[in-house]
């Protein structure tokens, strides 16, 4: 019988990854992160959903036994993952049963109105900042980024990130918008 | 391997599709999944790779393998779509966009007229000189407000070139809250100065500040260049060799290679100039991290030749009598009672008595009044009376000197 993943098995695997709540939920971005690269630099043709996969095996076995490195134990099943997916592949290409791959389903078109309310949600501060960092011509660009972390008093990689920041709010904000 | 995969080419290579190499593949995931920084360190380039794209700073082939790679990665796509939403949004604010000829027609009229397009490229060769010249200065400029922050307390061990003396203290970043201001646009100058007109003295200079903030791979990178784009440049060979000394420190699987590196680099430093005081004084820190005890107190010896009397020679006076007490420490117990007897017998009391002070608080079978009065009852059973009186002499010698220097009468005999 195949087993499900249910909404109890999630949340103590996110208390697997961290006990705390609000830390449970970086860590959990950030192993999407981890797996979506890797998948989609191994040039995977559904990266997300392989990833989705590779999480839902993670979350059955980390209800079932212990294991002490979260990390590489999920690396280990990426990579499991990436391996069967090659398999499958493969069996496609036969020429008897040879199936087109459906093309990459588009994402819904960018939502203008989700974009204004979530700009909306951020700081006051941290929406001047994200407008002023895109807004001038590129080679006006190296003289604006200094004028913007001298202002913020902070330098040019911490710039950088904390614009990497608000950019991923607004995109989590903007993907619950549009669900 | 290790310092490669980091780099930020490598990590916009992997990005951009262009690692095929299954080992360095590997090596890349691995490190992803085993090491925070690293994963943030790829976060942060995929994003400044999409803000590129957006701002139109890839290049033609960089733009095509970041576009071929979307079709396989619809989170990217999504945060580029994002990024092209904010760029529209920031453009369609109020700006002032009076409508004027545009710069490549005005430009075009211009050079139509021979005697302006003359003045022009006389004025173009003044332009780059300078910006050469005003580089120059602007990097000089920084350093010596970077050296001015740490007149108080310097951030490394080693000595930087032409930083004054300052006690050590390893603190990271400003050793002051009111520094941090400072050294932040320190860093905003001295980056865009290398990004405007990037050359050995720009990455000097920039390789000069990492090493002050104790970022110590970036300050090899930097440095690394300006001691290739200057080979002959003792200054920046000594900052490169005190990047991988400082780097040793921090990374001890490393620290050997580091300091190989490190003396290697202060070693040439002082092949192109004899008198580079920081490299000589560096070096001899090398070669004493390196355990060489014998060529480090010849080398401090040959730093205190030439420069006796500063703060600097005080540091370089500790050293050398750090070695010469550890010597004594590392030699073996007869090794250190037969010392102690050539000079006990060439009536060389303060050599003896050195011998002695170095080695009474050790409390071990090593302690010069201990081996005597084994000596002594050695010879006494043997029957040998002239060692025996000996050793029992040199202990009085001893007593006598404890009684009336330190009112000591444990070593009385």
């Amino acid at each position: 019988m195949k087993k499900e993943v249910t909404r109890e098995k999630f949340s103590s695997f996110l208390e697997w990854l961290n006990p705390d709540r609000d830390r449970a939920g970086e860590e959990y971005e950030r192993l999407r992160f981890r797996l979506s690269t890797f998948f989609a630099q191994r040039r995977c043709r559904f990266a997300e959903e392989l990833t989705d996969e590779t999480i839902n095996r993670v979350i059955l076995k980390s209800s079932e036994e212990q294991i002490e490195n979260k990390l590489a134990y999920c690396y280990g099943v990426a990579r499991n993952v990436y391996r069967e997916s090659l398999r499958k592949e493969r069996e496609h290409l036969n020429i008897d049963e040879i199936s087109i791959a459906a093309e990459v389903p588009e994402e819904p078109s960018f939502s203008s109105e989700c974009l204004d309310q979530c700009l909306d949600k951020l700081t006051p501060e941290n929406r001047l900042l994200l407008l002023e960092y895109f807004s001038e011509a590129k080679l006006a660009k190296i003289e604006l980024h200094r004028r913007i972390s001298e202002s913020l008093q902070t330098t040019q990689t911490a710039l950088r990130m904390r614009v990497m920041r608000t950019k991923q709010k607004l995109k989590i904000c903007v993907q619950e918008c549009m669900a | 391997m290790g310092p490669s995969l980091t780099s930020e080419k490598t990590i916009r290579e992997y990005l951009l599709g262009q690692v095929s190499d299954e080992t360095t593949l590997e090596s890349i995931e691995e490190r992803l999944f085993a090491d925070e920084d690293f994963c943030s360190q790829v976060a942060l380039a995929e994003d400044g790779l999409i803000n590129d794209y957006v701002l139109g700073r890839l290049d033609e082939i960089d733009a095509e393998r970041f576009r071929a790679t979307l079709s396989t990665n619809p989170d990217r796509r999504f945060r580029l779509e994002l990024t092209q939403a904010l760029r529209e949004k920031a453009l369609a604010r109020p700006a002032a966009t009076a409508a004027r000829p545009s710069f490549f027609s005005s430009l075009a009229s211009f050079f139509r007229q021979p005697m302006y397009a003359g003045a022009f490229a006389v004025l173009l060769i003044a332009a780059a000189i300078a910006v050469v010249y005003f580089s120059s200065k602007n990097n000089q400029d920084q350093l010596v407000e970077l050296r001015s922050i740490y007149r108080e307390a310097r951030p490394t061990e080693t000595r930087i070139s032409e930083f004054d003396y300052a006690p050590l203290t390893q603190l990271r970043g400003a050793p002051n809250p009111a520094a941090q201001g400072r050294l932040r646009r320190i860093e905003n100058n001295l980056i865009d100065a290398n990004e405007k007109n990037s050359n050995a003295q720009t990455h000097h200079a920039l390789g000069v500040f990492h090493l002050t903030q104790q970022e110590y791979p970036e300050a090899i990178s930097e440095l690394e260049i300006a001691s290739k784009l200057d080979a002959s440049n003792a200054k920046f060979h000594n900052d490169l060799g005190s990047a991988y000394y400082e780097l040793a420190k921090t990374s001890p699987p490393k620290r050997v290679q580091a300091l190989d590196h490190a003396l290697d680099e202060f070693t040439r430093a002082t092949e192109l100039d004899a008198n580079l005081l920081e490299a000589l004084f560096n070096r001899s820190l090398t070669l004493e991290g390196l355990g060489s005890r014998r060529e480090a107190k010849e080398s401090w010896a040959r730093y205190l030749q030439k420069d006796g009397s500063s703060p600097w020679a005080s540091e370089a006076r500790k050293h050398l009598a750090g070695l010469e007490k550890e010597q004594t420490l590392f030699k073996k117990d007869e090794v250190v009672l037969r010392d102690f007897m050539a000079a006990y017998r060439d009536q060389d009391k303060a050599r003896a008595l050195k011998i002695h002070n170095e080695t009474k608080g050790l409390l071990t079978t090593v302690m010069v009044p201990w081996q005597l009065s084994q000596r002594y009852l050695t010879a006494r059973t043997g029957g040998n009376q002239t060692e025996a009186r000996e050793s029992l002499a040199a202990m009085v010698f001893i007593g006598d000197f404890e009684r009336t220097q330190n009112s000591e009468f444990f070593f009385l005999s």
